[in-house]
């Protein structure tokens, strides 16, 4: 048991590297860049992030989390900017915000649309915050106990929740994430020493590189999407001031209610494997329509339809470090990405994370804490500088990023044949992108495909075959049904849409 | 008559294709026992599960409500920018990093339907002495500038 002395003195360490200069400079870096692509529409946070994953391999593994971790959260916060004053989000979390964001900005009530998605974004961050603080630990120390069947049971719920609450089909999404895991597995058998789907390439015995497969899936697909745009979209909004974005005594009465419910939601998602951000945020917006006295407004600039999604996806970037963290188990697909630089890195996610490395942990709290603060700064005052941003040459743009990403698959192991990887996930994410699969829970699966794989062949040895061993045992049985009920729920939702499409 | 290129049509398909040709593998290795998975156990039943789900894809197009004809491929854009990455990758070996930066440029560029090419030009050797300055200079990395 670790004791609350030892939790404070692990915060201590956590705080001492956070605001470590180098710490400092990478934090500050990671929310820039955040709120940069944020802003920008069609540069998403997966295909920023694994751009900028090889070049992490050069610095402390701990400070390259902070700063991956501040590319998540702070697009986060830039997404919602184009969605308020172009009604074309920047990234797929602030989707639901235009709804009312864009008709504020026709109403003259932009800056204040902006302003209110900061303090929403800050005030559910912060909450999200001290959540992972305050579950992550005793969460932890419960998963000490967790056996190899608690394992199997988290990620079929993960990738279960991953597959029936995104806003692809259901089939499709599971089509993925099997995808996913098949091409997590290829590579040498850990038990056997058998090659296996490596169909005669040496260089895929040692797996798929996670680096060429993301840049593939997520890099090449937008660049692609990007290069044949036309350039230069001119932001309607120049007239943003610090003085109109001061929201009336009004806007702050009717926002700060849906701003906690929306956190609440955004909390719960976030903190469920295999969910994130877009869900909370789509599920939030739902909830404040059919609470509200006068839905109708909803569509045509209420207030609350920002301030609730906004709080609830910044919510949910946070908590979904909970399971990462301490689970090893990522809450999404980003968390996906980073759990694997984790791996490359040598520091392993799980139980054992929050106190044998509490630097890793609390740096991270400390350093989530921080670059919020410098988002607050860098989304209100300084937000002119972003709108600014909006029409940039896309044209000179996207080839610096195909060298970029050339560079960096390179680099990592000198290798030409990464290079070809990436090419072809790049054919394979494009074609996935044109049949309307969602490309994303892929990583998910790739992830957890050997773990998955190991945990159930444990689970099976050790009952000898007996398949039950997943549902008797009270803490997998408890996972294996709230996953049956997820499923259960998903099937009558859709049988009672069918049975009222019928009838009306 | 409709178009059977339809997105739920096609990507059923592919996903039962895929399923098929990693069966066809999978087969070969050993199985094993419930008791004692093999290595074939596990990516037989992913194998079994695509084939599955990838029917059901089909089967459920009528409802997905993301069914339809499927959009016309920016073809342009893959070529040129796969073309880019290609140009790096033949070039980087051969003839070093600044080289193979420059081709990167020039192909890729070209999904641009009207490019600019004076622009693009000094956008190429800009990158390439960025980038030689900043990965080699600075962060080490173990590349060549130039090779022949």
């Amino acid at each position: 048991m670790v004791s609350i002395g030892d939790t404070i003195s692990n915060i201590g360490i956590g705080l001492s590297f956070a605001i470590s200069p180098e710490a400092l400079v990478y934090c500050f870096l990671g929310v820039t860049l955040g709120t940069f692509i944020g802003v920008l529409p069609g540069v998403g946070v997966l295909a920023t992030v694994s751009i900028l994953l090889p070049f992490t391999f050069y610095v402390d593994p701990k400070v390259s989390l902070i700063m991956l971790a501040g590319i998540y959260y702070g697009a986060a916060y830039g997404g919602s900017t184009a969605s308020i004053l172009l009604n074309m989000p920047g990234t797929s979390s602030s989707a639901i915000t235009c709804l009312d964001g864009y008709p504020m900005t026709k109403q003259g009530r932009g800056g204040i649309a902006l302003f209110m998605t900061a303090i929403a974004s800050f005030a559910g961050s912060f909450i999200g915050i001290l959540m992972l603080a305050a579950f992550a630990p005793p969460l932890a120390g419960l998963a000490r106990s967790f056996g190899s069947q608690e394992y199997v049971a988290l990620m079929v719920l993960g990738l279960l929740a991953a597959s029936l609450l995104s806003t692809s089909s259901a089939m499709k999404s599971l089509v993925t994430v099997v995808f996913g895991l098949l091409l997590g597995i290829v590579g040498i058998d850990v038990n056997s020493g058998q090659p296996r789907l490596t169909y005669g390439f040496t260089e895929l015995q040692d797996g798929i590189a996670l680096v060429g497969l993301a840049l593939g899936l997520f890099g090449v697909p937008e660049v692609i999407a990007n290069a044949g745009r036309i350039k230069g979209v001119v932001a309607e909004a120049k007239g943003i001031t610090l003085r109109s974005m001061l929201p009336t005594r009004e806007d702050w009465r009717r926002s700060w209610k849906p701003m906690l419910r929306g956190t609440g939601i955004g909390s719960f998602f976030g903190a469920l494997p295999g969910t994130g951000g877009m869900i909370a945020s789509f599920m939030s917006y739902a909830l404040e329509k059919r609470l509200h006295k006068d839905p109708s407004q909803f569509g045509k600039g209420a207030v609350e339809g920002v301030a609730a999604p906004e709080a609830s996806n910044n919510a949910a970037v946070q908590t979904a470090f909970i399971p990462t963290l301490t689970l090893g188990i990522p809450g999404d697909p980003v968390m996906a990405i980073l759990l694997g630089v984790m791996m490359i890195h040598g520091i392993a996610p799980g139980p054992s994370l929050v106190n044998a490395n509490p630097e890793v942990f609390w740096g991270l709290v400390v350093s989530f804490l921080i670059g919020n603060i410098i988002l607050l700064i860098l989304n209100i005052p300084l937000i002119g500088i972003w709108v600014r941003l909006i029409s940039i040459p896309y044209n000179y743009l996207y080839p610096a990023i195909v060298v970029f990403l050339c560079i960096g698959v390179f680099s990592i192991n000198n290798s030409v044949f990464d290079l070809y990887m990436v090419i072809f996930f790049g054919l394979v994410g494009y074609f996935m992108v044109l049949l309307r699969f969602e490309p994303a829970p892929l990583i998910l699966g790739f992830i957890l495909g050997p773990l998955l794989e190991e945990n159930f062949r444990r689970s099976l040895v050790l009952s000898r075959g007996d398949m039950f061993t997943f549902f008797e045992r009270p803490v997998s049985g408890s996972i294996f049904l709230v996953a049956f009920l997820l499923v259960a729920w998903i099937v009558i939702a859709e049988l009672r849409n069918r049975y009222l499409a019928r009838k009306g | 008559m409709k178009s059977l290129l339809r997105t739920d049509l096609i990507g059923g398909i592919a996903a039962i294709a895929v399923g098929a040709f990693v069966l066809l593998e999978t087969t070969g290795y050993v199985m094993g026992t419930v008791r004692r998975m093999g290595p074939g156990y596990f990516p037989t039943a992913l194998a079994i599960l695509m084939m599955v789900f990838g029917t059901g894809v089909i089967l459920a197009a009528r409802r997905s409500g993301e069914d339809g004809p499927i959009p016309r491929p920016a073809y342009r854009g893959i070529i040129f920018v796969m073309g880019g990455i290609l140009a790096f990758a033949l070039l980087i070996d051969r003839l070093g990093l600044a080289p193979a930066i420059v081709a990167a440029v020039l192909v890729s560029s070209m999904a641009d339907e009207r490019p600019n090419f004076l622009a693009i030009a000094l956008l190429a050797v800009a990158l390439a002495g960025l980038c030689v300055v900043l990965f080699i200079s600075l962060l080490g990395l173990n590349m060549a500038a130039f090779r022949w």
